[in-house]
């Protein structure tokens, strides 16, 4: 079973996220279990590169859809430096980790709105394992 | 002033990225070769896709090869290709190579997590790569 599956028409975005978590599986395979038990959709949104994508996790898989839900659990909004930041950023039980300059620069991102993620508090489960999901690090 | 694309800029893009102190740092512990294809663009005088192959190792670049076949070109670590008036964006700093990527303009083959995690090293070979004095084939008087 693939663990992340890409719908046709999704490109740029899409595709990297899909990597993104194909690579990270494939380097590590037991991050394929923070798939399992998950579900939910995210909505993410890059204004400034003016392309969103619809993730949706159920069944251990991620699925990828080339367009946002029109309701989505977690509504990410972030310009595309600091999305890929977010992929390099030290965690910490799933979220930015304060204790670092890293984890504290995206938390003032957060704080000033340059970072919007709506549902965080309501969803804390899919909001910390996507973070691990795409973490790099 | 070299013409993009052609050996001449190659050569000068890579005596750039070795003379890159902000390279060399972001770069350290890069390993891994990387090709680039610029892809045919007929009517803007890229009559046929060409690609320009650099071999990249700990923050320098120790060879490289204009026009590759495809083959030696596609059996690079990573690849990434777009078409040729793209690149003379990203040349020209109109594009971000990362938004560039999120939106499919440029293509990108590889692991992209080693990517990600360099991706200090990668911004800093575009900025590199606009420091080259370049003449656009498709502008050439």
């Amino acid at each position: 079973m693939s663990f992340v599956v890409t719908d046709p028409d999704v490109e740029g975005l899409g595709i990297m996220l899909a990597d993104l978590v194909r690579g990270n599986i494939e380097a590590d395979p037991s991050r394929a279990r923070l798939l399992h038990g998950l579900a939910g959709r995210v909505n993410v949104h890059v204004p400034d590169a003016e392309v969103d994508v619809g993730l949706e996790f159920r069944d251990g898989q991620m699925l990828v859809h080339g367009k946002p839900f029109p309701r989505a659990d977690l509504d990410i909004t972030t310009d595309a430096e600091t999305l890929m930041g977010m992929s390099t950023v030290p965690l910490r039980f799933g979220m930015p980790d304060a204790t670092k300059a890293d984890g504290r620069a995206v938390m003032g991102k957060m704080l000033r709105g340059d970072l919007k993620v709506r549902g965080m508090m309501t969803k804390p489960k899919l909001m910390t394992r996507l973070q691990r999901l795409l973490s790099v690090g | 002033m070299a013409l993009f694309p052609s050996e001449a800029w190659l050569l000068e893009y890579v005596d750039k990225i070795n003379a890159s102190k902000d390279y060399e740092e972001a770069a350290a512990t890069w390993e891994g070769d990387l090709c680039y294809v610029f892809e045919a663009e007929p009517d803007k005088g890229v009559p046929t896709d060409v690609r320009a192959w650099i071999d990249l190792w700990h923050g320098k670049c120790r060879g490289s090869k204009y026009d590759p076949t495809a083959e030696e070109g596609d059996a690079a670590k990573f690849i990434i290709r777009a078409p040729y008036s793209r690149w003379k964006q990203v040349i020209n700093k109109e594009l971000d190579p990362i938004k560039g990527m999120m939106q499919g303009k440029l293509k990108l083959k590889g692991d992209l997590p080693t990517i990600v995690r360099y991706v200090k090293a990668a911004n800093e070979l575009v900025n590199i790569a606009g420091q080259v004095p370049t003449e656009f084939v498709d502008e050439q008087s």
